[in-house]
């Protein structure tokens, strides 16, 4: 996805995105020190290290095309949160039921979302909806275990979908649509 | 008169206080026990289920609610705002590693072949 992105992009501003990416990991590094610590000091270690694992994380994995929208990560938290309640009970029920009530099946879902960082969130999500498991991801095809072919499972991952696509800024035609 | 009313209505609201102190623990022992109830919940799919995917299914989910509850449970008693940030961030990186080692274990059974349990009374082939 990168190595599509960056022949188009000058050298100068290739340089300031990667300052930019730097300086953004090193802030969020820094409060994770804050919260590791529970404020007990140490600055000038904590700090020096952000710097240095933010320079190394960019090593591993550059600057991405797709920029989060800050702004939509509380919609996207109620979402998911409301959702993982959802599943932790409905796999909880179908435990204690004596009759064990699953119908398995794997499906395959043609996904909508663009390739890089959404596809990740949205595989990692799914794991986390009620009765869905990402199992493989074959190109833009998503093959899901799902708990119980009753449910519409479909459904949810367009759902997930729609939500990914909002906060990562994108509205493809044909998720917005759905 | 007067006087002994003032010291009813304050004896009142030290009362009202002190229920809604035992609201808070009652509250966060609920939600404690709830929690852990969702991981005994996950423990015993995992012995209940039938195939490696149904399992992934049981331990993530069950156990993520769990976690989730246990840390909103614990929350009002931690001591700073940065030891309840360090609740919150066990959680979420306890989300992201369950379900992308969950991701990893499916994808590896699926690539060693695995038939996925149905109904139809097939186990494993292969």
């Amino acid at each position: 996805m990168h190595l599509e992105k960056i022949p188009r992009i000058n050298r100068n501003s290739r340089h300031g995105h990667k300052l930019l990416a730097v300086l953004i990991r090193t802030a969020l590094l820094v409060v994770i020190w804050w919260v590791l610590t529970e404020n007990q000091g140490g600055w000038v270690f904590g700090i020096l290290s952000a710097l240095m694992i933010a320079c190394c994380s960019l090593l591993l994995t550059p600057p991405a095309t797709h920029r989060l929208r800050v702004h939509r990560l509380p919609g996207f938290f109620l979402f998911f949160l409301v959702q993982s309640l959802r599943a932790g009970w409905d796999v909880a029920v179908r435990t204690v039921r004596p009759s064990l009530p699953l119908q398995p099946a794997i499906l395959s879902v043609p996904l909508m979302l663009p390739a890089g960082a959404p596809t990740w969130w949205l595989m990692l999500v799914v794991s986390l909806l009620p009765g869905t498991l990402s199992a493989h991801l074959d190109g833009r095809t998503l093959e899901l275990h799902c708990l119980d072919e009753g449910l519409d499972v479909v459904a949810d991952v367009r759902e997930a979908e729609r939500h990914l696509a909002l906060l990562f800024g994108q509205i493809p035609s044909s998720v917005a649509a759905s | 008169m007067a006087q002994s009313c003032a010291v009813n209505k304050k004896m009142i609201n030290i009362r009202a206080g002190e229920r809604i102190m035992n609201l808070l623990a009652a509250i966060q022992l609920i939600l404690i026990i709830v929690g852990a109830g969702f991981f005994l919940v996950g423990s015993v799919g995992l012995l209940r289920f039938p195939d490696v995917y149904t399992r992934i299914h049981a331990l993530t989910k069950a156990d993520n609610l769990g976690l989730g509850l246990i840390v909103l449970g614990l929350l009002p008693g931690a001591e700073s705002l940065a030891a309840a940030c360090k609740m919150l961030l066990i959680w979420m990186l306890a989300l992201i590693a369950s379900a992308s080692s969950g991701y990893l274990v499916a994808r590896a059974a699926r690539r060693r072949g695995s038939v996925p349990w149905s109904t139809q009374g097939e186990t494993r082939e292969k």
